[in-house]
């Protein structure tokens, strides 16, 4: 092999190579770790808001359902009184 | 041996088991690293970083989507590295080269002046080449990579693989003639 190709194999040589960061793995596994519990806690927020706004809803049909028959009621007692 | 770890791994994270991730990361960090630093001809180690974290995260988040049958692990994280990139040469317009000829071989005792310089040439070189011719480059020549992973990573045929290979090395040599002949009359 001459100088020149030496070189060119020198270069590629050293250019397949780097000096990794220390502590990469552990900076991208407390991210990974972090991210898994942000996602967590977002669905355990949904759940809540979810349950939530199904109590709501049950709540607004029995208060409406109520009201309802309360008007039925004063109706029927108005039509009743002489 | 290896490969069965791996899917193991890939299984264990898609069951809902986060460490498990570190097997890939621990697997595919230093060629990611490679890969990142001399696509962008990144200078500061700490920009390459935030990427490979970046590709990483990515990987993480899109896991459950990731099908063995279609793509070894290795070419896919190489296509979400791949990915990444572009957009950040994108962002980075007009493509500002760093001389990474101080992260590569800095202080390299064994290299005469001459040999850096013709070193930090090819690496300007590399830099000049287009993305596409660029990326081959490195995969194969720098990296090992086949012309099949590559044409999966890349998207493209292992005919247009093999063309850009030849292209981009073509191009390198033609260069490194050019700095060649300058170094002879020199000396």
């Amino acid at each position: 092999m001459n100088e020149k190709e030496r070189i060119y194999t020198d270069w590629k040589t050293s250019r397949s190579k780097v000096d990794l960061p220390d502590g990469f793995s552990e900076r991208v596994m407390t991210k990974v770790v972090k991210q898994e519990q942000i996602k967590a806690s977002k669905s355990g927020s949904s759940t809540f808001r979810s349950l939530f706004e199904m109590a709501v809803r049950i709540l607004m049909g029995i208060g409406l359902s109520a009201l309802g028959i309360l008007r039925v009621a004063c109706l029927v007692g108005g039509l009743m009184r002489p | 041996m290896e490969q069965d770890l791996l899917q193991d791994s890939i299984r264990r994270i898609q069951n809902g088991e986060p460490q498990a991730f570190q097997v890939i990361v621990e697997k595919y960090k230093y060629s990611l690293f490679v890969w990142v630093t001399r696509f962008l001809g990144t200078a500061d180690p700490v920009d390459a970083e935030d990427i490979v974290q970046e590709i990483f995260l990515s990987a993480y988040t899109h896991i459950q989507s990731y099908d063995p049958a279609k793509a070894g692990i290795c070419t896919w994280l190489f296509g979400i590295a791949k990915n990444l990139c572009l957009n950040e040469l994108r962002k980075q317009r007009p493509e500002p080269r760093a001389d990474f000829d101080e992260v590569s071989s800095p202080n390299d005792p064994a290299l005469t002046l001459q040999q850096r310089e013709i070193h930090h040439k090819l690496d300007q070189a590399l830099n000049n080449l287009s993305p596409e011719h660029r990326s081959v480059f490195i995969l194969y020549d720098l990296l090992g990579f086949s012309h099949r992973e590559i044409s999966v990573i890349e998207k493209i045929c292992i005919g247009t693989v093999k063309s850009r290979l030849s292209r981009a090395r073509k191009e390198l040599r033609k260069n490194l003639n050019q700095y060649w002949r300058q170094y002879e009359e020199k000396a």
